[in-house]
C-alpha cells in the first residue's frame, strides 16, 4: 500500500471512530454502562456467546448463584437472544425444580416460577417472544404432567388454564402449534375440573 | 539488554499513528462520557482502550517476532546480541509501549471521571455459603474475619420471581451489632461496617421483607477499607492491565517465531482469555486477564479494586520466562537444516 | 580437500556438512559434503560456484547465522555462533535483512549499538560509511524505499560498520551499478589494508576476484579447485578463457595487442570498457561534459 493511500485510510478510520461516540446510543443510558455496550457494538453478540459458555460452565459446576450473574450480563450484551432465556428458564425449571433433585414441594414451585417469571422477562426483549410465550405454556403443562403436589399450585386444572393462556398468546404472536396446544389445553384444564 | 533494539521493538508495535489513533478515540469518547457516572465513566474508557488497542499491539508484536525469525534472521542472528539479549530488549520495548498505553487509559478515564465521592477499596474477600438463597424462611449464617473501620460487602443476584425484595445484612462481634437494609429489585450489593473488637464475626443475610428470590454470588464475602481517592481505581486498573498485556504482547512476539503472526496473535490471545473463558473460578486468582476482568467490573460500581495476587505476578513472570524461552529456540530453529 | 595456508588462521573448517529438508516429507539433501577449508589472517579470498553450490550456506555458517551440526568451524579460535567470532565477523547475506521500516541511519544506529558502539563514535562512522558508499543523501530513507543497488550498498556499509576482522561478503556485486561497484572497490582495499580477512562469494569471476590471494570453487558442496587465479589458469590450461584488464593503450595498440594474441594461438573473444571506464563516463555525463573531453 503506498504512504499516501495508507495515511488516508488513517484518517477515515479515525474520523468513522469519532463519528461513533456523536451517533446516539441504541439503548438508553440506564445500563451498567453505556459506553462499554456502545463500544462492543457488532461484538456483542460473540461476547454475549461467550458469556453463555461460561453460564453453561457455572451450572456444570452447580454454581447457580455465578450463572444467573453471568447470565446478567449476557442478557445485557444480547437482551434479543432467544435462546440465552430459554436456556436458563430450562435451567431453573428442569434442573433446580426437577422432583428427583428438589423433594422440597414449595422450593420447586418457587424455581418452575422463577422460571416462568424469567421466560416473561425475555417475551418483552427477544427476537422470538413467541417461541419463549409457547415455551411458557409447556412449563406449566410439563409441571401439571409431573408434579406430584398439584394442590400448591391449584391443582391440575389451574396449571392447564394457565398453560392455555400462554399458548393462546404464542398463538397471536405467530407461533404456528400454539393455537392446537392452546385448545389442547383447555380441553384437559376441563377434564381435570370435572 | 540494549536500548536500541527496545526503541525498535516499541517502535514497531506501538506506532506513532496506533497512539495517536487510540488518544484520539479515548479523548473523545472522555469528553462525550463526562455526564456519565465516574465509575461507569472509568470502567468504559479502560474498556475502551483496552478492547481498541489490545488487539492491534498483539497483532503488532506477533508481526514484530515473526519479521525477526523470518525476513530479518540474518540480521538478528548475525548480531553479536544472543537471541535472548535480542528477547529481553524487546520485551522492555513492549513493557514501553504497554505502559503508553495505559498512560493513555488511565489519564482518558480520569479525564471523565469527575467530581466522584470517596469510596472504598478492596482489602480481601472471605469465605460464604455457596449458592445461598434469600427466600424469606430462615437466615443464612456464616463467620468470616474483619477489623474495625472495615466494610463488608455481598453481592446478591435477583430471581425474579416477584417484584422486590428487602434483604438485612447483620454482622456481630460479641455483643456489638453492625447492620444494614438494602430493597432489591434488581442484582445489587450490600454492605455493613465491621463492628469494633477482635473476636470472631458473625455475619447473617435474611430476606425480610418482599417476594423476589436472592442468591448470594461468588460464595464470598468482600471486605473494604477507605480509599484516600477513587481515582486509585485507575491506577490499580494499571497495575492489572500492564501484568496482563505485557506478559500477553510477550508470548505473542515468542509465538510468531514458530508460526505466522496471525496464528501466533490468535494463540496467544487463546492461552490468555482461556481460563477466564472456561468460567474457571480459580482463574480469578491466578490469570492475570482474569483477574482484570474481575478487577474492571468491580471499578465499574465505584470500588478500588485489589492489586494483582502475588500468584497472578508470579504467572505472569512465568509466561515472561515460557515466551523468551520459545523465542530462544524459535531463533535457533530458524538456524538448523534438516 | 584441506588448503594448508602458512599464515596464522583466521577460519579453519573441518568435515563441514549441511543437510537441508525439501519437499513435503522433509527428506534431507545435503548441500556441503565434508568441507575443509583454512583461511589465514588477512587473506581476501573469492568463493565461486555455480547457483546452488553452497557458496551462501558456507558463508551463513562462518557468519554463525545457522547452527554448525556436523563437523566443525572456528571462527578466530572461537566457535562461528560465539559472541567473541560475531563480534569480529561483519556479514553481508545476499539479501538485504534490514529492517526495511527504519531509514539507513537508524539501522546502522542500531545495529552498531549491538556491536557496542556508541556516541560520536558510532554517528561518524555511520555518515563516513554512507558517504562512502553514496547514500549520504539517502540516510533518512527508510531502506523499504531504497532500490536493489542502493541496498547492497548499505548491506556491505552496514556489514562493515564495526571494523570487523572478518568480512563475508554474499554476492557484493550483484545489483549494483558501476558507480557502486567503484565505491565498494575502494572500501574493500580499505578492509584489506587494515589487515583483515575477506571472503567475497560470486557465481562468476567478476572483476572484484582479479585482487583474490585465493579462488575457492565450490561445486555441488564440494571444493573442486582451489588457488590463486594464476594457478587455477594453469589447472585448466589452454582451455582457459581469461580476461585481460588494460590501461594507457590506444586503438593500435589495442589492435597490436589482438594480433600478438592471435599470433600465440589465442583468440580474443571480447574487448569491453571496464568498471573504471563507466564510471568516468557517469561521472561526466553528471558533470555536463562530452565523454571525449578530459577532465
Amino acid at each position: 500500500m503506498k504512504p499516501r493511500t495508507r495515511r488516508v485510510l488513517w484518517i477515515v478510520v479515525a474520523l468513522l471512530a469519532l463519528a461513533t461516540f456523536w451517533v446516539p446510543a441504541a439503548r438508553p443510558r440506564t445500563g451498567r454502562s453505556s459506553l462499554t455496550m456502545r463500544l462492543l457494538g457488532p461484538l456483542a453478540g460473540p461476547v454475549a456467546a461467550a458469556q453463555w459458555v461460561r453460564v453453561d460452565l457455572a451450572i456444570r459446576a452447580g454454581r447457580t448463584d455465578l450463572a444467573l450473574a453471568r447470565a446478567e450480563t449476557a442478557f445485557e450484551l444480547a437482551p434479543t437472544s432467544t435462546s440465552g432465556w430459554f436456556f436458563l428458564s430450562r435451567h431453573l425449571a428442569f434442573d433446580l425444580a426437577s422432583p428427583d433433585r428438589e423433594p422440597d414441594a414449595a422450593v420447586r414451585q418457587r424455581w418452575v416460577e422463577a422460571a416462568l417469571a424469567l421466560a416473561a422477562r425475555g417475551e418483552a426483549q427477544a427476537s422470538d417472544p413467541a417461541e419463549l410465550a409457547f415455551w411458557q405454556g409447556l412449563l406449566l403443562a410439563h409441571t401439571a404432567e409431573i408434579e406430584p403436589e398439584l394442590a400448591r399450585w391449584g391443582g391440575a386444572a389451574a396449571l392447564w388454564e394457565r398453560a392455555a393462556g400462554h399458548f393462546e398468546r404464542a398463538a397471536q404472536l405467530g407461533h404456528p402449534d400454539a393455537a392446537v396446544a392452546a385448545t389442547s389445553a383447555r380441553e384437559l384444564a376441563a377434564d381435570s375440573a370435572r | 539488554m540494549n536500548a536500541r533494539a527496545a526503541l525498535f521493538a516499541f517502535r514497531r508495535v506501538a506506532s506513532p499513528a496506533t497512539l495517536a489513533l487510540i488518544a484520539l478515540l479515548a479523548f473523545a469518547a472522555a469528553a462525550t462520557e463526562r455526564s456519565t457516572p465516574p465509575a461507569l465513566a472509568r470502567e468504559g474508557l479502560w474498556n475502551l482502550v483496552l478492547v481498541c488497542a489490545v488487539p492491534l499491539l498483539v497483532a503488532r508484536a506477533a508481526a514484530h517476532g515473526a519479521r525477526l525469525n523470518t525476513r530479518e534472521r540474518n540480521f538478528v542472528a548475525a548480531s553479536p546480541h544472543s537471541p535472548a539479549a535480542w528477547f529481553r530488549s524487546s520485551v522492555l520495548g513492549l513493557a514501553v509501549a504497554t505502559l503508553v498505553t495505559l498512560a493513555l487509559a488511565a489519564s482518558s478515564a480520569e479525564f471523565s471521571a469527575t467530581n466522584e465521592p470517596a469510596r472504598l477499596a478492596l482489602r480481601g474477600v472471605e469465605p460464604a455459603p455457596q449458592s445461598a438463597v434469600l427466600d424469606g424462611r430462615a437466615p443464612v449464617r456464616w463467620s468470616a474475619s474483619a477489623g474495625h473501620g472495615e466494610t463488608l460487602r455481598v453481592e446478591l443476584v435477583f430471581v425474579p420471581v416477584g417484584t422486590n425484595a428487602t434483604v438485612e445484612l447483620r454482622a456481630r462481634r460479641e455483643s456489638k451489632l453492625q447492620s444494614a437494609r438494602a430493597l432489591f429489585n434488581r442484582s445489587g450489593s450490600i454492605e455493613v461496617s465491621a463492628p469494633e473488637g477482635d473476636g470472631e464475626l458473625s455475619l447473617e443475610l435474611e430476606r425480610v421483607e418482599g417476594d423476589a428470590l436472592l442468591l448470594l454470588v461468588g460464595g464470598n464475602v468482600q471486605r473494604f477499607v477507605p480509599a484516600a481517592t477513587p481515582r486509585l481505581a485507575s491506577v490499580v486498573l494499571a497495575l492489572h492491565a500492564g501484568l496482563a498485556l505485557w506478559s500477553l504482547l510477550a508470548l505473542a512476539f515468542a509465538l510468531a517465531t514458530w508460526m505466522a503472526a496471525g496464528y501466533a496473535a490468535s494463540l496467544a490471545g487463546a492461552l490468555a482469555l482461556g481460563p477466564w473463558l472456561a468460567g474457571d473460578e480459580f482463574a480469578s486468582t491466578w490469570s492475570p486477564w482474569g483477574q482484570l476482568f474481575d478487577a474492571l467490573a468491580l471499578a465499574g460500581k465505584g470500588y478500588v479494586p485489589a492489586e494483582p495476587s502475588l500468584v497472578a505476578l508470579g504467572v505472569a513472570v512465568a509466561q515472561l520466562a515460557l515466551a523468551g524461552a520459545l523465542f530462544a529456540a524459535g531463533i535457533r530453529r530458524g538456524g538448523r537444516g534438516a | 580437500m584441506a588448503v594448508p595456508t602458512p599464515r596464522p588462521l583466521a577460519v579453519e573448517v573441518r568435515g563441514l556438512r549441511r543437510n537441508y529438508s525439501t519437499g513435503f516429507l522433509g527428506r534431507p539433501r545435503e548441500v556441503l559434503h565434508g568441507l575443509e577449508l583454512e583461511i589465514g589472517r588477512g587473506e581476501f579470498i573469492g568463493l565461486v560456484g555455480p547457483n546452488g553450490s553452497g557458496k551462501s550456506t558456507l558463508l551463513r555458517l562462518l557468519a554463525g547465522v545457522d547452527e554448525v551440526e556436523q563437523g566443525s568451524i572456528r571462527v578466530f579460535g572461537h566457535a562461528p555462533d560465539s559472541q567473541a567470532a560475531r563480534r569480529a565477523t561483519g556479514f553481508c547475506p545476499e539479501d538485504s535483512p534490514f529492517p526495511s521500516d527504519l531509514a539507513a541511519r537508524d539501522v546502522l544506529a542500531l545495529l552498531g549499538s549491538l556491536h557496542g558502539l556508541g556516541g560520536a563514535e558510532l554517528e561518524r562512522r555511520a555518515n563516513e560509511l554512507l558517504v562512502r558508499v553514496g547514500l549520504a543523501e539517502s540516510a533518512r530513507t527508510k531502506l523499504g524505499a531504497y532500490s536493489r543497488g542502493m541496498l547492497r550498498r548499505f548491506g556491505i556499509a552496514a556489514s562493515l560498520l564495526h571494523q570487523p576482522e572478518l568480512v563475508l561478503l554474499d554476492e557484493p556485486t550483484a545489483g549494483l551499478d558501476a558507480p557502486g561497484y567503484a565505491a565498494i572497490d575502494g572500501l574493500l582495499d580499505e578492509v584489506r589494508a587494515r589487515g583483515a580477512t575477506l571472503v567475497v562469494s560470486s557465481h562468476l569471476l567478476g572483476e572484484l576476484h582479479q585482487r583474490c590471494d585465493r579462488i575457492v570453487v565450490l561445486v555441488e558442496g564440494r571444493i573442486v579447485a582451489s588457488g590463486s587465479s594464476e594457478e587455477l589458469v594453469r589447472t585448466l590450461g589452454a582451455s582457459a578463457r581469461l580476461e585481460l584488464a588494460v590501461e594507457g593503450l590506444d586503438a593500435n595498440g589495442l589492435a597490436e595487442l589482438r594480433r600478438v594474441a592471435e599470433q600465440r594461438g589465442g583468440r580474443v573473444v571480447a574487448v569491453q570498457p571496464s568498471q573504471a571506464v563507466l564510471v568516468e563516463l557517469y561521472r561526466r555525463a553528471a558533470t555536463g561534459k562530452t565523454p571525449g573531453e578530459t577532465p
